[in-house]
């Protein structure tokens, strides 16, 4: 089940998504049997997140808004990295930043660490004051991309979104710029509102749609990009089993990220990797 | 170690209008279960309920665990319709066990459902301390388990809200500082609607000898530290998960009002 990719090379095509499997230091145990795992996001400066809740389950479906709660790259590589560091599999820091400036410097403080990449955050949509997703606009993908990849000969992957952009446009401008990889589709923009109340939900208003929801149209994205694009992407959107690993892959996805299904069983990557192997 | 656990439903009873008791055979999580810990169970393997919900342990054995819910939402709901021999897959044991006490007195406070974790508190902390507890419920009839609790604890004070038995009115209410402070009980464990919690904190802010330990309560997403979904805020503004850095807390060191939704 080996696949590579440039330069590495994965023992399987699973990872475990940003955002669903902490910062990689608990179940190091599901963690080292993976193709990969990519952390959390990491910004600048410490963030403690959005006001809860943070989470709702929605049909087939989980709407959250996390909001980026992570403690800032100085404390990631004092603390985290030392931990990191022991995994036998790759490690993908997921770099978030709210300016070209924070990419940089988050690039720069990781540029030189001993993990296989970084996983560029062109698409949260749980940062507040936030207009637009820098991977809504292929000019901000190429700016962003070129500029990371001046500083760092690292295995790079743009986290694309699929929310009002087509990701055709925006995969091809971070593959110019010179990225290894694109990852998509992250989750889509979702809001919930409470009919007693007649408020939002959300601590954070509104949130990120995941879950075995949005797998048609998550397929749907890959297959369309492939079309035209013969590019490395890593497929993820509501897997639960091996049969959707099967799915993505048929749809031209290169390796999958599970996300949601981590929150559901902390054990599921583990689970599929048996299922793919009878 | 935390593990997933396919553990078959040996009996469930309903004890009260809302309130069931639900045993089950897991013994990988049995075995492992300390006081204060709780389980995420999987209420259907469809994805109508995407994410599993949390359960304190309020009993358990070498093979068993046992746990005391209240119907509040659709997945309680939706739990409450198993029957016994079906099987439910669940997720333990999770969060910090309380701290190891010896030779102390403690008070325990229960408001309603909250006798659930405090429940396995009680029967480990008896066999070397002494216990006060203060529960209190709606009515008589949610006043649950009193023959064991009785057992385990040598002064029970008991409260209702309507007044069908004990005393009549809430629970924190009847809690009295100079009576901790004459009898020297150092510790607390309290579990209950937020409400209480609140209430508990302004009666015990000028009490810095007693340490008050407190259950927390939130939304979850995975219940073992991987996704950042629940957390309370400390009072340097911080969160700390409830699942793993909790559920237990000393209620001097969170904002309960980030608890609020």
């Amino acid at each position: 089940m080996k696949v590579t990719i440039k330069n590495l090379t994965f023992k399987n095509p699973i990872l475990l998504a940003s955002g669903t499997y902490g910062l990689g230091t608990k179940f190091i145990g599901v963690i080292n049997k993976m193709g990969g795992i990519i952390t959390k996001g990491i910004t600048v400066n410490e963030r403690f997140g959005n006001p809860l809740p943070r989470i709702i389950e929605t049909p087939s479906g989980i709407l959250n808004s996390v909001g980026l709660e992570n403690p800032g790259v100085k404390k990631f590589k004092e603390k985290i990295l030392p931990i990191l560091s022991k995994l036998n599999t790759h490690i993908f820091v997921n770099i978030a930043g709210t300016t070209i400036e924070e990419f940089i410097i988050l690039t720069e403080e990781l540029g030189e660490t001993e993990i296989s990449g970084l996983e560029i955050n062109l698409s949260c949509p749980n940062i507040k004051n936030r207009q637009r997703l820098p991977a809504q606009s292929p000019k901000l993908v190429s700016k962003i991309v070129s500029a990371i990849r001046k500083r760092t000969n690292k295995f790079l992957i743009a986290k694309l979104t699929a929310n009002f952009v087509d990701p055709l446009d925006t995969a091809r401008a971070a593959i110019d710029s010179g990225v290894d990889a694109v990852s998509l589709i992250n989750t889509l923009y979702g809001i919930a509102f409470d009919i007693n109340t007649k408020k939002p939900i959300l601590g954070g208003i509104t949130g990120g749609l995941s879950g075995p929801a949005i797998k048609p149209f998550a397929l749907y994205c890959i297959w369309h990009i492939k079309q035209k694009l013969d590019i490395p992407i890593i497929g993820g959107g509501g897997i639960m089993n091996a049969n959707d690993v099967k799915e993505f892959i048929l749809a031209g996805a290169k390796l999958v990220a599970i996300g949601s299904g981590n929150l559901v069983d902390p054990f599921l990557g583990l689970k599929i990797l048996k299922e793919l192997e009878d | 170690m935390i593990v997933t656990e396919s553990a078959q439903i040996i009996a469930h009873h309903q004890l009260t209008e809302e309130i069931f008791s639900l045993l089950l055979e897991a013994p990988k999580i049995a075995t492992q279960v300390k006081p204060g810990q709780f389980v995420m169970i999987r209420i259907s393997d469809n994805y109508s309920f995407m994410l599993r919900r949390p359960f304190a342990i309020a009993d358990c054995t070498q093979n068993n665990i046992r746990i005391i819910y209240r119907v509040v939402g659709k997945g309680t709901k939706e739990l409450s319709k198993r029957k016994p021999k079906e099987n439910l897959d669940i997720l333990g044991p999770l969060g910090r066990s309380i701290p190891n006490l010896k030779n102390k007195k403690i008070a325990l406070c229960a408001g309603g459902i909250g006798i659930a974790p405090l429940k396995l508190v009680a029967s480990k902390l008896a066999q070397t301390n002494e216990l006060y507890l203060y529960y209190g419920a709606k009515t008589k009839k949610e006043l649950l388990f009193l023959n064991e609790l009785k057992a385990l604890c040598g002064k029970l004070i008991l409260a209702t809200e309507d007044g069908s038995w004990g005393k009549k009115g809430l629970i924190v209410n009847f809690l009295d500082v100079a009576f901790f402070k004459e009898q020297k009980i150092e510790v607390l464990f309290a579990a209950g609607p937020l409400k209480m919690l609140k209430n508990l904190k302004i009666k015990l802010k000028d009490f810095p000898q007693l340490i008050p330990y407190v259950f927390l309560e939130s939304r979850m997403g995975c219940g073992c530290g991987l996704c950042y979904c629940c957390g309370v805020k400390t009072i340097n503004g911080e969160y700390l998960r409830i699942c793993t850095d909790g559920p237990v807390f000393n209620l001097h060191q969170v904002e309960l009002t980030s608890l609020e939704l």
